[in-house]
C-alpha cells in the first residue's frame, strides 16, 4: 500500500490501533500495559489490548512474546453484517481505519475470511461512494465514512466539480481536462473491474 | 497553434518548422508519460533544450511584429503553452526525485556507470544535495539527541518506493506480443497489444514498453 | 513512554493538512528525554538479566518503544519538511515574517538550503543555449487566456510590464493584464482574478 511507509503518518496512526493479545511470557515491570492490573509485573497468560505496533514487534520475536487475536470488528458477527450490507454501516464509529488496519489483521487470520470481508466491504462501499459523489447532495446523506473513504469522496467531488467547470467554460487546449476525464474513466473502470 | 503557419521568419527554414513540430510532439508525449508513470523515466533533456531554442527563436520573431498584430497574439499563446509543458515536465520530475530520492540515487549510481542514466547531471546533483540536506536536518534536530545506538539515519527504512502496481491507461504505438501479466494467485497470463489499441493495466509489466516508446500512457 | 506523547504530536500535524503549525519544541524535548529514560532503564535491566532471565523480554519491549518513538519523531519532521517545501513554491524564497515564525531555526536553515538547491538547479536550465535558467515556480497553471482581469487586493505600488508600460496597483483597482505577468502576484494574494 502506498501509505505504509516508515515515515507515513497515516500508517503510524493505523498501527496505533489496539489489538487483543495474550502474553506468552512474564514481563517484569510492564504491569502498566494492562490497565486492569494492579501489579508491577505482567504475568504470562494475561490478555491485554495493546497497540498494533507493539503487538507486531513482540509477535515477530523468536520465540514470540505474544499470541494475537482478531479484534471483534473483524470477527464472525460483524463480518456477517458487513458481508450482508456494508453500506448501512457507520464506518466512522466502527473503525476509522477499517481497511488499513484490516490488512494488518488479515495476516493473522489463518482462515482468510477477514481478507474476503475487506474486499467485499470495499466493493460495496466504493460503488456507494462513487455514485454519491456525482451529486453534491448525496455525500452528506450516506453513512459516516472511514478516513480513507472520506479522502476518496473528497477527491471524487473535486474531480466532478473540475469536470463540470471545464465543460461549462468550453476551453480548448488544456491537459488538465484530459487528466480530469481520465480520472473519471479510471474510477469507472475500477468499478467495472470489481 | 500551428507552427507551420508562421510565414514571417521561418520561411527560410522549412526543415526547421517540421522538426520543431516533431520535437514538440515528442516532448508532449514524454511529458504525459512522466505525469502518469509512477516511477521516474529516462530524461528527455535533448528535447527540452531543443524546445528552449525554439522558444528563443519564436520570441525573437514575435518581437519583430507590431504589438497589435494578431499573429503575435497567437504565437504568444503558443509560447505560453510550450513553456507550461516544459515547466510542468521538469517540475513533475523534481517531485518524483524528491519523493523517491533514496531508491533513485541508489539505482542511478549504477546507471551512471553504464551510461544509461535516467537523471540529467543537474538533476542528479539536485537529488544528492536534497538527500544530504534532509539527513543533516534530521540528525541535527533529533537523531543526534537520541540515546546510544539509535542515532543512525536508516536509509533503507526511510526509502519510499513508487507503486509499480498502480494501474495506468495506455495506448499501444505498435503491435506488441507476449506481454506477461502476473496475477495475485501467481498464475501468469500473456496478452497481445494490437497497434492503436487502448488498455488499462498495471504499470509494472509495461514499464519497459513505456521507456522504449512502444506504449504511450494516456 | 510508549509513544503516546509523540502520537499527539502527529495528530496535531494531521489536523491541519494545508497549514503549518508552530514547531513544537517543548514536546520534542520531552519525547527525547523519555527516550533517554527508557534507554537507561534498559541498560540497567540488561545488566541484571543474568540473575533474572525474564527481564530480557522487558528489555525487548522497551526497545520496541524506543524504535517507535524514533519513527514517530522522524515522521513529524518529515511531514513538516513537506509543508515547508510548499512554502517555497508558494511564497517564494522570502517568507513573510508571520510564516517564518512557525518554523524552528533549524527548519528555517533547511528551508534556505532547499531554496538554494532549487535555485541552483533552475539556473542551470538551458545554460548551454544561453538561457539564464527557468523559474519553475512560475507557470504552475496551464494558460487559459493571454489576458485576465484582476482586482488588486492591497496597495502594491508600481508594476512595470514587459512591454514597458507601468501600472499603479492600488487597493480595489481593476486591471486587464497579461496572464504571465500576474501569476506570482495572484499566488501571493496581491491580485485576484475576476472571472
Amino acid at each position: 500500500m502506498e501509505n505504509s511507509g516508515y515515515l507515513s503518518i497515516s500508517d503510524i496512526l493505523v498501527t496505533n490501533e489496539k489489538i487483543p493479545c495474550k502474553f506468552l511470557h512474564d514481563l517484569p515491570k510492564m504491569g502498566f500495559l494492562d490497565p486492569s492490573a494492579s501489579e508491577d509485573d505482567l504475568k504470562a497468560g494475561t490478555n491485554v489490548e495493546i497497540p498494533l505496533w507493539l503487538a507486531e514487534s513482540l509477535h515477530s520475536r523468536r520465540p514470540p512474546l505474544v499470541a494475537v487475536d482478531l479484534p471483534k470488528i473483524y470477527k464472525d458477527s460483524y463480518r456477517e453484517i458487513l458481508n450482508a450490507d456494508a453500506c448501512t454501516v457507520d464506518m466512522h464509529k466502527l473503525s476509522q481505519y477499517f481497511y488499513e488496519f484490516g490488512c494488518y489483521i488479515a495476516k493473522h487470520d489463518i482462515k482468510g475470511e477477514v481478507s474476503n470481508t475487506l474486499i467485499n466491504t470495499f466493493r460495496q462501499r466504493f460503488r456507494m461512494l462513487l455514485s454519491a459523489s456525482v451529486s453534491t447532495d448525496s455525500v452528506g446523506a450516506i453513512q459516516p465514512l472511514s478516513v480513507s473513504e472520506r479522502l476518496q469522496a473528497a477527491a471524487a467531488a473535486n474531480t466532478e466539480k473540475a469536470l463540470s467547470e471545464w465543460l461549462q467554460r468550453g476551453d480548448s487546449i488544456l491537459t488538465t481536462a484530459n487528466m480530469v476525464a481520465n480520472h473519471r474513466k479510471r474510477k469507472r473502470a475500477e468499478m467495472e473491474m470489481h | 497553434m500551428d507552427l507551420t503557419d508562421d510565414n514571417i521568419a521561418l520561411s527560410e527554414d522549412e526543415e526547421e518548422e517540421i522538426t520543431a513540430e516533431v520535437v514538440l510532439k515528442t516532448l508532449q508525449s514524454a511529458w504525459q508519460n512522466e505525469r502518469l508513470a509512477p516511477e521516474i523515466l529516462p530524461h528527455r533533456n535533448d528535447m527540452v533544450e531543443c524546445m528552449l531554442g525554439q522558444i528563443q527563436h519564436m520570441e525573437r520573431n514575435i518581437n519583430k511584429l507590431p504589438k497589435t498584430d494578431l499573429r503575435a497574439t497567437i504565437h504568444k499563446m503558443e509560447l505560453s503553452r510550450i513553456k507550461f509543458i516544459i515547466c510542468n515536465y521538469l517540475k513533475t520530475r523534481l517531485s518524483k526525485i524528491e519523493k523517491y530520492c533514496i531508491p533513485i540515487l541508489n539505482e542511478e549510481r549504477q546507471r551512471v556507470e553504464s551510461g544509461t542514466n535516467f537523471l540529467t547531471p543537474m538533476e542528479y546533483k539536485y537529488a544528492q544535495e536534497y538527500l544530504l540536506n534532509m539527513e543533516n536536518h534530521m540528525k541535527t534536530v533529533v537523531l543526534d539527541k537520541m540515546p546510544g545506538n539509535m542515532q543512525m539515519f536508516e536509509s533503507n527504512k526511510m526509502a519510499e518506493h513508487p507503486n509499480m502496481q498502480s494501474h495506468v491507461f495506455l495506448k499501444a504505438n505498435e503491435t506488441i506480443n507476449g506481454v506477461v501479466l502476473e496475477d495475485l494467485a501467481g498464475e501468469d497470463e500473456e496478452i497481445d497489444l494490437e497497434e492503436g489499441s487502448q488498455h488499462i493495466l498495471q504499470y509494472k509489466p509495461i514499464a519497459d514498453l513505456v521507456k522504449n516508446g512502444k506504449v504511450q500512457l494516456i | 513512554m510508549f509513544a503516546e506523547k509523540v502520537i499527539e504530536l502527529l495528530k496535531e500535524a494531521e489536523r491541519n493538512p494545508v497549514t503549518i503549525d508552530p514547531f513544537n519544541d517543548d514536546k520534542i524535548r520531552q519525547i527525547l528525554e523519555e527516550m533517554q529514560t527508557l534507554f537507561r532503564m534498559n541498560m540497567n535491566d540488561a545488566n541484571a538479566t543474568t540473575e533474572n532471565k525474564s527481564l530480557w523480554t522487558t528489555v525487548q519491549v522497551r526497545h520496541s518503544a524506543l524504535e517507535r518513538n524514533k519513527r514517530c519523531l522522524l515522521a513529524y519532521l518529515y511531514s513538516r519538511m513537506a509543508k515547508i517545501k510548499t512554502l517555497r513554491w508558494e511564497f517564494g524564497a522570502i517568507l513573510p515574517a508571520d510564516v517564518r515564525e512557525l518554523l524552528s531555526d533549524d527548519e528555517y536553515e533547511w528551508f534556505t538550503k532547499y531554496s538554494m538547491n532549487l535555485a541552483s538547479y533552475m539556473r542551470s536550465l538551458g545554460q548551454d543555449i544561453g538561457y539564464n535558467g527557468i523559474d519553475l515556480t512560475e507557470n504552475l497553471k496551464p494558460p487559459k487566456s493571454l489576458y485576465i482581469e484582476v482586482l488588486c487586493m492591497a496597495d502594491y505600488g508600481k508594476l512595470e510590464l514587459e512591454d514597458g508600460d507601468v501600472i499603479l496597483l492600488k487597493k480595489n483597482s481593476r486591471h486587464f493584464l497579461p496572464t504571465s505577468e500576474c501569476q506570482t502576484l495572484i499566488r501571493q494574494g496581491i491580485l485576484k482574478q475576476i472571472s
